[in-house]
Parts: structure tokens; sequence; C-alpha cells
């Protein structure tokens, strides 16, 4: 019997009705189409790689999680419960979150908890204030949503690190347009849009929200292009002189979560999500291993140069007549954090960048020659001294939450 | 499968085959387990589960992981893969949930996952060598036994995601598995249009994942030549090859057989 291999094109040759034969010599085409055949096992193979690495770090994830649920969940629970939740959404320096409440009936005590404080970032706990001053104005602002009447004793200078008592009465619950912005309010890394200013009108309101009863707190604004520029050319410095600073860089180093495991068992820290990068950056960067010190402080500084002070609108100062008094520290949290929920609530970005004052209390600490402690006054009103800055400006995107602890960690006994 | 079939004997019963049946029932019973406890109090034993955060998610993929390996096993013992193109996909049914449980379930998969791979071993000792028959018959089964992984990994990640592109990724992975499941069934115009669309939204709407548009890539292009291979394959069935056998016949009766 003839074989027809015009008929059967891959050289079968057919011997009965019922069964093939099967060709011992291998044809180029088979050979093709076997080479082909492993090429795309391997791509598949590849690719499911890949997609695991990706799912392993959350690719598809950010922002999502038992680490962000803090943000869905802050109206959950009653008595006190709720307070604590808000408190807890407050921003704080690399987001340490270095607070811990006792919890009463009527009241609520606010704590430092100094082992979360950022070390040589912060040798004399500036910004961990500043940040329990942002927590305890939640509080204050979210007590009355919820039908309580908030007073207030500060008590941060002693070494039990007790920072304030917070009494709570009764009352008819009513609405607050700043406590509605705490879940929406997040730290904005991103560029904001070039060139367009933030409304005169917006920043003489934000000013307005320092409290007249506590006059030795202002907010100013470095709104000027000159202004701008300084303020920016001293932040670009800030950052390169921490990035040459070994203690600077470790302390900084330490709160860094790159992968989506450590995100979720830490639950605190800086991660790539809010970092403010590309999106498709911010990919490539968790698919990846870790980058090391130096190229993630190159990163940075590059951000900070091209990005960041490139397209601020305006800096902000939180000023104080005394940037070492604990007390001015936890009212300028305060007054911080109210500017940037009035903020979000008008769509206005806000992004912390302290680079400088971390470098005036280092340089202090170190006893060496004070740089920005001199350079930073220049900018200033005469008689008052930096406690923390921002820039603000009309956001180009969203920005993304930061993880954050249970509400039941921070709750001590 | 494609309309060209290996006629094979019955292969008398292999010991191998018996104890790669018994590893994948075993192991995979004991990665039920596994799964289900992680589902269940895998949050109290993490280091025991790879410290893993989502332990719902994992707990039931584990556990689907294991009853894919189950259902190879008994496959296996009831004989009912017999072509090699069939062995091949219960050895991978063996051998990739072997592989993969180990990243779901930490610690706990350690005896089941290398159950299921010298399981998976064991049984892919029974695939016939691959002549140039095989070869032709396993381009177009195992195309789309790829094109159905890469279904099922789109799935995966839809699941992982949040929100409207969480649909559009199961959804589409779905429709994967479908189309690529019946492309011997359909023209390869409507099959390859198909796939197309089944995973062009997610890939667009989650295009900075890097993944998902490099899934759906591959996608593409191993179910075109899917699609297209089995559009060329030629039916062979009794009648045509009762047709060939006439026409040789007739060629010898001409006096031009030699």
């Amino acid at each position: 019997m003839l074989p027809r291999r015009d008929l059967l094109p891959l050289g079968l040759t057919v011997s009965s009705a019922t069964s093939i034969t099967i060709p011992t010599v291998m044809t180029r085409r088979a050979l093709i189409r076997r080479a082909g055949l492993g090429l795309s096992t391997f791509a598949v193979l590849g690719t499911g790689a890949l997609a695991y690495r990706a799912y392993d770090q959350g690719v598809l994830e950010a922002g999502h999680g038992p680490a962000y649920r803090p943000w869905s969940d802050y109206a959950d629970g009653d008595g006190m419960l709720p307070l604590i939740r808000a408190a807890i959404l407050a921003p704080s320096p690399h987001n340490a979150q270095g607070w811990q409440f006792r919890v009463g009936s009527r009241h609520i005590d606010l704590h430092a908890d100094r082992t979360r404080a950022t070390g040589a970032l912060d040798p004399y706990l500036r910004e961990l204030h500043v940040a329990l001053g942002a927590a305890l104005e939640n509080i204050v602002l979210m007590a009355p949503v919820r039908g309580h009447q908030p007073s207030v004793v500060l008590t941060p200078t002693g070494a039990d690190g007790h920072v304030a008592h917070v009494a709570l009465s009764p009352i008819t619950e009513r609405a607050s347009e700043l406590a509605a912005q705490i879940p929406r309010r997040h730290t904005n890394r991103y560029p904001f849009e070039s060139g367009r200013e933030v409304p005169a009108q917006a920043l003489s309101t934000m000013t307005e929200l320092a409290d007249p009863a506590v006059p030795e707190v202002r907010l100013i604004w470095l709104s000027t292009r000159d202004a701008r520029n300084q303020m920016g050319e001293l932040l670009v410095s800030a950052t390169a002189a921490i990035l040459d600073d070994a203690e600077q860089v470790a302390s900084d180093r330490r709160w860094f979560r790159q992968s989506w495991d450590e995100i979720h068992a830490h639950r605190d820290g800086i991660t790539l999500d809010a970092a403010g990068l590309p999106e498709l950056t911010a990919t490539i960067a968790k698919l990846l291993p870790a980058r090391s010190p130096r190229a993630t402080g190159e990163a940075w500084l590059e951000a900070t140069r091209d990005r960041h002070t490139r397209t601020a609108a305006a800096y902000g100062v939180v000023v104080v007549r005394d940037a070492t008094d604990p007390v001015q520290q936890v009212h300028g949290g305060r007054l911080l954090q109210r500017v940037h929920l009035w903020a979000t609530g008008r769509g206005l970005a806000l992004h912390h960048m302290n680079q400088v004052t971390e470098r005036v209390d280092r340089e202090r600490q170190l006893g060496i020659r004070p740089r920005f402690g001199e350079a930073l006054p220049q900018i200033l009103p005469q008689g008052w001294q930096a406690l923390a800055s921002f820039r603000v400006g009309h956001p180009t995107r969203e920005a993304r939450p930061s993880p954050r602890r249970a509400v039941e960690a921070v709750i001590v006994e | 499968m494609s309309a060209l079939t290996i006629a094979t004997s019955r292969p008398a019963p292999f010991a191998r085959d018996r104890l790669a049946a018994r590893l994948a029932i075993v192991g995979g019973v004991l990665g039920a387990i596994a799964g289900t406890v992680e589902l269940t109090i895998g949050p109290s034993i993490r280091p025991w589960i790879g410290d893993k955060h989502d332990t719902t998610r994992l707990g039931i993929v584990t556990v689907v992981l294991a009853t894919i390996a189950i259902y190879s096993g008994w496959t296996l013992v009831s004989r009912r893969m017999e072509t090699s193109a069939g062995r091949v996909l219960l050895v991978a049914a063996l051998i990739v949930p072997g592989l993969v449980g180990f990243t779901t379930v930490g610690r706990l998969w350690y005896v089941p996952g290398a159950m299921l791979v010298i399981g998976g071993v064991s049984a892919a000792k029974g695939i016939s060598s691959a002549t140039g028959s095989d070869v032709a018959t396993l381009a177009g089964y195992w195309s789309r036994v790829l094109v159905v992984l890469l279904g099922i990994l789109y799935l995966a990640l839809g699941v992982a995601a949040h929100g409207p592109a969480s649909v559009d990724g199961i959804g589409g992975g779905a429709m994967v598995v479908a189309v690529a499941c019946l492309i011997p069934r359909m023209p390869a115009a409507v099959a390859i249009t198909g796939l197309v669309a089944a995973v062009v939204p997610f890939a667009l709407v989650t295009w900075w994942s890097i993944v998902t548009p490099a899934i759906a890539s591959l996608v593409v292009v191993i179910g075109v030549a899917a699609a297209r291979r089995e559009s060329r394959a030629l039916p062979v069935s009794a009648d045509a090859i009762l047709r060939i056998r006439g026409d040789d016949q007739d060629s010898c009766d001409d006096g031009r057989c030699g």
C-alpha cells in the first residue's frame, strides 16, 4: 500500500482503517513544532513565576488587605473605640505610629511609644510629638461626631511618655467637616500640577485654622517664587545631607517595608505604594529584589529635586516660638492636622517634607556647624522657629493610603 | 483533541502507576487537610503556613490544588487516561499542584508536596517515547493545555485584584479556559476573537502590572497557533481512510503499485 503523504502532511502513514503507524524518522516540521512547544512551555512557566511574584508582592492589591482596613472601618464600634480608630489615621514620621492609648469609660490618655521614634532623624522627638498632636486632633475632631465633648490637658514633658489626657462628656452628636476628611487624608508624594497656584484665599483660610488660644503656634506660607526656590533648595540640600549621614540613613531604612508580607506583618513604615512613584515604576520595584540603600537614597534625592520641589505650589511651615518645647510641638501637630484635613476637603494635595528640620536637630545633636540651623531662620519671620513643613498643590493623582496597625495593637491596659 | 487518534493496545497495569496513584491520592488528601487547616486556624499558626497573611484565599487555593491531585490519582488508577497526551496532562496535574502548593501553605505542604511530585515523576515514566506523530498530536493538545494554564493564571490574578478589574480578570480567565477547551469545535477566527476579547479588558485596566499584559500576549500568540493548527488538521475518519485505501487499490489495479 502506498502512503498518501499529500493527505497526511505530518508524515503519518495509513496502514489500516482503524490504526495509524508512527514513522520512526522525525520530520523537519515536527522538529520545528517541538521547538515551538518547548519555547511556549518555557514562556508560560516564566510568566507563571512572574504572576506568582506579582501575587506575592500584592501588585494588584495595593491599598487593600488587613494592613489597610483601618482606613475603611474607622467608624466601627461604640464608646471610645471610634475615637481611637480616628486617631491612628493621623500621619507620623516614617509612618512609625509612635502612639499608645489608655481608654477609660469617659476619657482617653495618649502616650508616646518612644520605641517607635525614628532615631537619628528625630533625636529630640520633635516629629514624634507633632504626630501625637495630629492623633490628638483627630480624637478632638471625631469626639463631637460620636456624641462626646472633649476637654484636653497636655502633659508631654514627663518622663513617663504621657502626652495628653482627654476627658469626654456626653453631648448631642454633631457633624464635622474636618472629621469627615480623616479617612480621606493621605500624604501625597506624587508630582503636583505644575504651574498651578493655590488660591491666596485658600492659603489665608488655612492660616486662620491656627487656634487663637495658642498664640505661640502659627502657620506661614512660602508662596512667592523666590521663597519657594529658597525652600526647595534647602530641602534638596537637606536630603543630600541626610543621605551622607550613615546613622540617618540607617534610621530611615529601619522603616522601609519592601515586601507585601512585611507590610502586613508590621503594618507601619514607608511603602512603595505610598512613595508617589509612577505605577509602572512601582510595579517593577515590587517585582525586583530590594534596591541597595544607596540606590534608594539616590531615587529619593531625585524625586525631591525633580518632582517634589519642582511642582510645589507653595510651602507651608508650622512655626512656634520654641521648637524644643514639647507642648508647642503637640499644639503644632494639631494645627498641621487641621490644615491637612481642610486641604483634603478642598481637593488640595499635601506632602510632609521635614528634611530641613531633621538636619537642624541632627546638627544640634552632633554639635556640628549649624548649616541648616543658620539657613532655615533666614526664610522665616523673625522670632519664630520652624516645627514642621510641607508642600501643597493640586494633585495629579490620588494619594495611596499607608498601612496602619490594628486599633487593638495600640490600646494598652 | 484533534480528530487524529492514535490507536493503542491496552497496556498491562504497571506497578509504578499504582504507586503514582497512591502517592497522588494520599498526598492530595494530606494537602486538602493542610489547606483546610490554613483556612480555619491559619492566622494562629503563621510560621507553619509560610507567614501568609491571606489565609482564606490561599487555603481555598490549596484545597483546590489538592483536589486536582486526588482526581488525577483516581484517573490514573482507573486507567482512563491512556493516550500519551492524556498522560502528559495527568503528570502536569500532579507536578504543578505539587510545586505550587509549596508557595501557598508553607511547611504544611512539605509532605503532600513531595508525594505529589514523586507521584508525578513516577506517572511520567508511562509516557510513550515521543515519536513524530506524538509530537504532532501533542502540539495541538499541549498548546491548548498552555492556554488553559494561562487562563487559570489570569483568573487567579483576577481573584487577587479588587473592584471592576477583579471581574475583568475572573471573567477573562474563565473565558480563556472555555475557549481553549472548545478550540477544536469552533472556527479559528471565532476562537481567536474569543481569546482576544477575553484577555484585553483585564490587561488594559492593569497594564502597569506588567504580568497581565504578558499573560494576555501569550494567550493570543499560543492561542492563535493552536486555533490555526486545529483548523488545518485533517480529519482522519474511518471513512476517509477507507477512501484512501480504495484510491490506493484503484492505483494498483492500474498496475502502478509496482
